[in-house]
């Protein structure tokens, strides 16, 4: 190999041509003369007079005048009478120091492209023109092949690109380096000069029908990255630079050239010093004077970059395929009505088939509950628009009929060029379930919580019902007695049986409330007025205030909107709120036990209740826990009363909390806006408590 | 003090409870003063008055044990019956231990209490009496001198007068006329009646 080289160098050094006879082409050596000659391409020089001075050996193949009757003589007789005219002009203007560029015909029929240059001498003058000329049709076929290409190549750019929109900003900007390169290749592309200025990409190569390399150009930047130098090369097969298999693949695809005289694309891994690289090759047909094959040129591009570039996509795109296909919830994208990705679990809950899915007959509304279909649709036209919808819960149907609760997360993405929606549907039909036992929970809680306050009351509902039975008595002895002792008097006797009767009714009065207390309920939303649960509340426990010589103020809002709540729940807290608040002041001073229950009206329709004590207090540190379940401040507590009057409160979509001011004893408030919430609604942190 | 004739003194926050004890109460002939709470009650309370007291245990304001205290500084005699919806042993021993005169559990049979009510005024009726007496015996010692007392104490220990007089170390005829004086300030005849007025006195004291 060094001796070739040596060779090499020795006959380049021995064809160098005279200065006199300086010729642009002359001027680039052995090398390029090699590739001139080869070269599918008229190359050609003229001088100041219109003489050509060079023109390379296709210009005999393509014009069918041998070169000696060319060289040295006019130009302008090589072509049709058409094309003089354009010649001339282009010439005078090229001498004018432009670079045209036209189509001429020759007089043998075929039609070239031109490009001129002004040829200039050492001190930049003009003195002369140079240029290539290029068969159109030759060209025009090459054109088509590598726009095709490109085009594949950008598609598949593009697709990637839509479909991964978090594909990192580097890669970005790399896949848009190399469109930019690919756009000015492809705008220079089939003239000859254009490719020559793009060489610093490129490595041009002449092979033999043996793969040998008959010449190799490479810009000395791939050189250094590759590490290897072209006039090394010259010379070598295939076979002494790559591996076997390597080798023979690029050998048949030179051969496959030669035979079927087809320009070929391919893309290879090539191992070379400097590493692995990725290589773009275009190998097309150099065909001698009689048209014959008589090498195939390659045109290697280096193309590692984007290769890794397609990697890192390829793999950030499996990574979320692997994402999507392994996820718990059912992912899926919906481009103008068609599924054309359904994850794994859209199989597994909805019962489809992924072919199913992607069918055109599939019907994307048949997913949806009947009532949800008008908002899917509506949300999809949205969505189409390009707006973002929030997170929202729907009823989707499987193929069973199967209906599934779920909230869906839709997202605009650009998918495949166009609008396209995809979506993360969550099933949450086991958290409804879930929600719907605590709520029953919650109401079972709530009632056993009841029955423990109502025996709690039941000694003060015994005195209370004992009042009217020991007066009926009285009155009924006493009237028994007055007629004993024949002693009537009409109108007392009167007055005691009307009060016995009065005394019966308060007595059923009290005993319709205990039962009313105990009876077995189900959670019951109405329009409740809060006044008077209030009123109810407080004549329940009557009694024990009077037992406790505890003094309830009232001080209750006219202007309260009724609310929709549950009658029994909040006056069980209303209830709570009161004992807890008897039980604060159980050790104060006969007169400061005082007890005060307001309501007032509050902005949105909101009402607060109100129970004062005017006992000790709380300590703000209590205040903060005292709703937390099985905390208690109380000997006897059980820590479940407070937490359940907030899950009852919270239920309700309102508030409770505790107060404590200087000296003026607890306050506890709570809220419940006008409109009730529905179970399942509330904040998911009282979900927890109790 | 027998001519004033007795009245029961009810005092009940309910109403009904009050208006009904009325009847009842009038019925056996007997006056009736309700009131509805405590305060009211102290107010309106002349010790002089015989009587007894109904009250509820249980009222707001002033509960009925701790009138029952007040009741018992301002006048020891009147008796205090206490009716409650719900009586528990603790209470009851406390409402006994304080000097209630009975406890009576609502809702009651009407004999139970009127018979409470008539021992009750009876009982009154009776300390009425004796606490005169023993104001009337106190009167009485009161006029004596210290000697006359000093030779009282000896005389109902039934010393003959001449061993007084030599234990206190005077003349027998001193002690003679001392004895008449004696005999003549605490109105009674003879010695055997003045050692059964003094019984009576250190009975009731």
């Amino acid at each position: 190999m060094r001796k070739e080289r040596e060779e090499q160098e020795h006959s380049q050094h021995l064809q160098k041509p005279g200065k006199e006879n300086i010729s642009v082409f002359q001027q680039s050596g052995e090398l390029f003369r090699d590739f001139l000659e080869n070269l599918c391409d008229i190359a050609y020089e003229a001088d100041s007079r219109g003489n050509v001075t060079y023109a390379n050996r296709m210009s005999e193949v393509i014009t069918g005048v041998p070169l000696k009757d060319i060289i040295g003589k006019p130009f302008l007789p090589l072509f049709t009478k058409e094309s003089q005219q354009i010649a001339l002009d282009a010439y005078q203007r090229t001498l004018n120091g432009e670079s045209p560029e036209y189509d001429l015909t020759f007089t043998n029929g075929r039609t070239c492209g031109f490009k001129n240059e002004p040829l200039k001498n050492e001190d930049g003058q003009i003195v002369g023109v140079f240029g290539i000329a290029r068969d159109i049709t030759d060209r025009k076929r090459a054109e088509e092949e590598l726009t095709k290409h490109h085009q594949h190549l950008e598609e598949l750019v593009q697709k990637r690109t839509a479909e991964l929109l978090n594909a990192n900003n580097s890669l970005r900007q790399e896949i848009t380096e190399r469109k930019r390169t690919e756009e000015a290749l492809r705008q220079s592309e089939g003239r000859l000069e254009g490719i020559l200025s793009s060489l610093n990409e490129t490595i041009i190569i002449l092979f033999d029908r043996q793969g040998k390399h008959k010449s190799i150009w490479t810009p000395s930047e791939i050189e250094d990255r590759y590490g290897f130098r072209s006039k090394d090369v010259v010379g070598m097969s295939l076979s002494d630079i790559f591996p076997p298999d390597d080798a023979s693949r690029r050998l048949a695809a030179i051969q496959c050239v030669f035979e079927k005289g087809e320009p070929l694309h391919d893309e290879c891994l090539t191992h070379v010093p400097g590493g692995d690289f990725w290589n773009d090759v275009y190998f097309s047909p150099v065909r001698g004077a009689s048209g014959e094959i008589t090498a195939v040129i390659a045109f290697i591009r280096d193309i590692t970059m984007n290769k890794r570039a397609e990697q890192a996509l390829r793999e950030s795109e499996e990574k979320f395929r692997n994402l999507a296909e392994q996820s718990p919830n059912m992912i899926f994208i919906n481009k103008g009505g068609r599924v054309v990705y359904a994850n794994r679990r859209c199989e597994e809950i909805m019962g489809y088939k992924r072919e199913e899915f992607y069918s055109q007959g599939f019907n994307f509304l048949s997913l949806q509950a009947p009532e949800f279909k008008e908002l899917v649709k509506a949300n999809f036209f949205r969505h189409m628009n390009g707006e973002d919808i929030a997170p929202h819960e729907i009823t989707l149907l499987t193929k069973e009929g199967r209906r599934i609760e779920a909230i869906i997360t839709p997202k605009v993405i650009r998918y495949e060029g166009e609008n396209a929606v995809l979506g993360i549907v969550t099933d949450i039909s086991e958290r409804k379930l879930a929600e719907k036992e605590s709520q029953q929970h919650l109401a079972e809680l709530t009632r056993a919580w009841h029955i423990n306050t109502i025996g709690e009351m039941a000694s003060g509902l015994a005195h209370e019902l004992n009042q009217p039975l020991c007066a009926i008595l009285n009155y009924s002895n006493g009237c028994v007695r007055m007629i004993q002792r024949d002693n009537i008097e009409p109108d007392k006797i009167r007055s005691a049986v009307e009060q016995i009767a009065v005394q019966a009714e308060r007595a059923g009065d009290i005993i319709r409330r205990i039962r009313s207390l105990v009876a077995k309920r189900e959670p019951c939303r109405s329009t409740v007025d809060i006044n008077n649960i209030v009123g109810e509340a407080i004549a329940m426990v009557k009694a024990e205030a009077r037992q406790k010589n505890i003094t309830i103020h009232c001080e209750l809002a006219d202007d309260i909107r009724p609310v929709e709540a549950d009658r029994v729940e909040i006056q069980q807290v209303i209830l709570n709120l009161v004992k807890n608040a008897f039980e604060a002041i159980t050790d104060s001073e006969a007169d400061r036990r005082e007890v005060t229950i307001s309501t007032s009206s509050k902005e949105n329709d909101t009402i607060e209740l109100a129970v004062n004590d005017t006992g000790k207090g709380l300590l703000p540190e209590t205040c903060d826990r005292i709703f937390d379940s099985f905390y208690t401040t109380k000997d006897q507590g059980l820590g479940v009363g407070l937490s359940l009057s907030r899950r009852i409160v919270e239920a309700h979509g309102g508030q409770i909390w505790a107060e404590s001011g200087n000296g003026s004893g607890a306050t506890f408030r709570f809220t419940l806006p006008k409109e009730g919430v529905q179970y399942g609604q509330h904040k998911p942190h009282c979900v927890c408590s109790g | 003090m027998d001519s004033i004739s007795p009245t029961v003194f009810v005092v009940d926050d309910d109403e009904a409870i009050c208006r009904s004890l009325r009847l009842l109460i009038e019925e056996i002939g007997l006056n009736v003063e309700t009131f509805h709470n405590a305060h009211d009650f102290l107010e309106a309370y002349d010790p002089a008055k015989p009587g007894c007291l109904i009250l509820d245990v249980r009222m707001t304001g002033m509960s009925g044990l701790e009138l029952q205290s007040e009741v018992r500084q301002m006048c020891v005699d009147l008796p205090i019956i206490i009716i409650t919806g719900h009586s528990d042993v603790p209470m009851a021993v406390q409402a006994m231990k304080a000097g209630a005169f009975d406890f009576i559990e609502k809702p009651f049979r009407d004999q139970v209490l009127l018979d409470s009510v008539q021992r009750a005024i009876d009982y009154n009726a009776q300390a009425q009496r004796e606490r005169a007496k023993r104001t009337d015996v106190e009167t009485k010692l009161s006029q004596l001198t210290q000697r006359e007392r000093q030779i009282m104490d000896l005389l109902v220990t039934g010393k003959p007068n001449k061993v007084i007089a030599y234990e206190l170390g005077i003349n027998q005829k001193t002690v003679d006329f001392h004895r008449a004086n004696i005999l003549e300030k605490m109105r009674v005849d003879s010695v055997v009646e003045l050692v059964r007025f003094t019984l009576n006195t250190q009975q009731t004291q």
